[in-house]
């Protein structure tokens, strides 16, 4: 028994237990809490390294609950237990997941360091990863719904944390609404696939699955729940009410989610394959439209966390476009396909890198001079690290060279300009209005008069966190090829595979 | 290691527009050098409005896009119009959409 062969189930339980632990130990003494926490998120960091290496060296990896061997799926045929299958691209899902939530939990060592009720803080915070890595590596539909209530009920809980403020609230009560719809039509698509083939199982039923009426039904009702929980156009307007009011580190784990729930989007998308041109182009289309609608109302606001949430829908959209693109080719996409799926999947990274930085600076600002709107000025005066961490947030989201945003938008660019160059120039128009917002926002917050209010000093612990994801930017930006080639490349070829995602269960 | 990204009719070669960048910068460095020396220190905070004392309500750089969303402002009334924040209206065009692709696939 090595511990690689439970990784899998490692990465669900340590956060599951670690959240339950959380409050306990919190009763003891709140630094050993944060210890606690601290180190379940390096233990979960470091088995999704170990996964990814290990699926992109050795190939997919299963697990069966309860089985005497972990890898034995279908001993009588066909898989009836819980299974979690893990392939390249979900384990750099979970890879993303785990490193972001370490990250912001770094972050609020010091961010939330004066509110109450910490203990409960954490243990959201660590339910949230707990969603988010079974919504990845779960094998089957009912434990994805599962998880998808987990996440959704902590997400909830998580943007009413300022609850003294109504608008919290509201925002929460808003985001509860919308996810509960879009669960209720997971839970009845699920009900559609199991009422006609007696199966749960993800690959089982991708295998056996006919192309009905009931199918197409299932499928629809699955697409639009988790392009919800994505965010995308005309479904995203829970987001900028949710990003805008929760406190900055929590809107980047929901942006995070988002971006899980598009992986779960393009896993059913590939191994049900049904209708894929089709699909794919209403995916390019939605994507399109979200970079105009998220674009164009950034540039009219006032508040830098609902400015931001505009962009991520922006950028959602990128991925979108991407994707949809490449899928439109689905199963034997040509160069272009793979490039713009490539592109789509790579953006993935790069989205979570700058607008994860972005979210951590506005956070940096609150934390500074509690607003949240752009009437500030002049801090670049007194906070040059913050100004340049702006302006290295603000070329990414851009799509500037040589920082990593161009990288991934350059593949979606010229693969999308294939399918159809209009939505080429759309998308490249939407970068550039984009640049063009985040410069609004850095002369309205860092450049001017200096603030002219005593600032307090942004603790160590936060610049250090924003200064990773600054220089991992940096680092993608210059070295694209070597991420492509050792994460995004076997993501890709894992994902428009699906008889091989089939073929380890069955 | 391959360093260059290459995509399927161009490439991507990063560490040569750094340095193409640096030179730029360096050539700009130079030209600044032979700038202006004589200039008054002080005044550069003070708001210049074509020599006339500035008006009373402070021009903010968020009003940066004023005429940008001035020009827009049908399609910005319609859009704004949408985003009333209403969670009915979410579940509506979640609603919307379903309708949309579900007869989109099944026809």
């Amino acid at each position: 028994m090595t511990l690689i062969e439970h990784a899998p189930i490692l990465l669900i339980a340590i956060p599951l237990l670690a959240a339950f632990l959380t409050p306990i130990v919190g009763r003891v003494n709140s630094l050993l809490r944060n210890f606690e926490m601290i180190i379940a998120l390096i233990s979960i960091e470091f088995l999704a390294i170990l996964l990814s290496y290990d699926v992109i060296r050795n190939g997919i990896r299963t697990y069966t609950l309860g089985a005497e061997i972990p890898g034995l799926t279908s001993p009588a045929g066909f898989p009836v237990r819980i299974i979690l299958e893990v392939d390249a691209m979900n384990a750099f899902i979970s890879l993303i997941a785990s490193s972001i939530t370490l990250i912001v939990a770094i972050y609020c060592l010091n961010f939330m360091k004066e509110q109450r009720i910490l203990d409960k803080f954490y243990t959201l915070l660590l339910l949230l990863l707990t969603g988010m890595l079974g919504l990845t590596l779960t094998g089957d539909f009912f434990n994805l719904f599962v998880f998808l209530e987990i996440l959704s009920v902590s997400s909830a809980a998580l943007i009413a944390f300022y609850v003294q403020r109504g608008e919290a609230l509201e925002s929460a009560f808003k985001y509860m609404v919308i996810s509960s719809v879009g669960a209720l039509m997971v839970l009845f698509a699920i009900g559609l696939l199991y009422g006609q083939y007696d199966l749960l199982n993800m690959a089982a039923i991708a295998d056996s699955i006919q192309g009905s009426f009931l199918d197409k039904v299932a499928l629809t009702l699955l697409i639009s729940a988790f392009l919800l929980k994505a965010g995308s156009v005309p479904v995203h307007m829970w987001k900028p009410d949710a990003y805008g009011e929760a406190p900055a580190p929590v809107s980047v784990l929901l942006l995070t989610s988002a971006l899980v729930s598009l992986y779960v989007l393009f896993r059913i998308f590939t191994i049900f394959a049904i209708n894929p041109v089709l699909l794919g182009w209403i995916l390019a289309i939605l994507g399109i439209l979200s970079i105009f609608l998220g674009v164009s109302m950034a540039l009219i606001q006032n508040n830098l966390q609902r400015l931001i949430a505009y962009s991520g829908i922006a950028e959602i959209g990128y991925i979108i476009l991407g994707v949809g693109s490449g899928l439109v080719e689905f199963p034997s996409p040509t160069g272009f396909g793979f490039t713009a799926i490539s592109g789509g999947l790579f953006h993935i990274l790069n989205d979570t890198l700058d607008l994860g930085l972005l979210f951590l600076i506005a956070g940096a600002i609150f934390y500074l001079t509690g607003k949240r709107d752009l009437s500030i000025g002049g801090l670049a005066h007194s906070q040059p690290t913050l100004a340049v961490f702006f302006l290295i947030g603000m070329g990414a989201v851009s799509g500037l060279p040589p920082f990593n945003g161009f990288a991934s938008k350059l593949m979606i660019y010229e693969s999308v300009y294939y399918l159809n160059p209009l939505l080429a120039i759309i998308g490249i128009l939407g970068s550039i209005l984009m640049l063009a917002i985040f410069v609004k926002v850095f002369s309205a917050i860092f450049l001017g008069i200096p603030y002219d209010k005593e600032l307090r000093k942004i603790p160590g612990s936060m610049l250090a966190v924003m200064g990773i994801l600054a220089l991992s930017i940096i680092f993608i930006g210059l070295f694209p090829n070597l991420v492509l080639e050792s994460i995004i490349t076997p993501a890709t070829k894992a994902l428009i595979n699906p008889k091989n995602y089939i073929e380890a269960i069955l | 290691m391959n360093l260059i990204l290459k995509t399927e009719v161009g490439f991507w070669n990063p560490i040569w527009f750094l340095i193409a960048l640096l030179l730029i910068f360096f050539i700009s460095y130079l030209i600044w050098l032979r700038g202006e020396r004589g200039y008054r220190k002080g005044v550069q905070r003070e708001a210049f409005f074509s020599g006339d004392p500035p008006p009373g309500e402070r021009i903010q750089a968020k009003n940066l896009y004023w005429g940008f969303s001035e020009a827009l402002m049908l399609y910005y009334k319609k859009v704004v119009g949408l985003h009333r924040g209403i969670v009915n209206d979410y579940v509506a065009w979640f609603i919307a959409l379903m309708a949309i692709i579900l007869i989109l696939i099944a026809l």
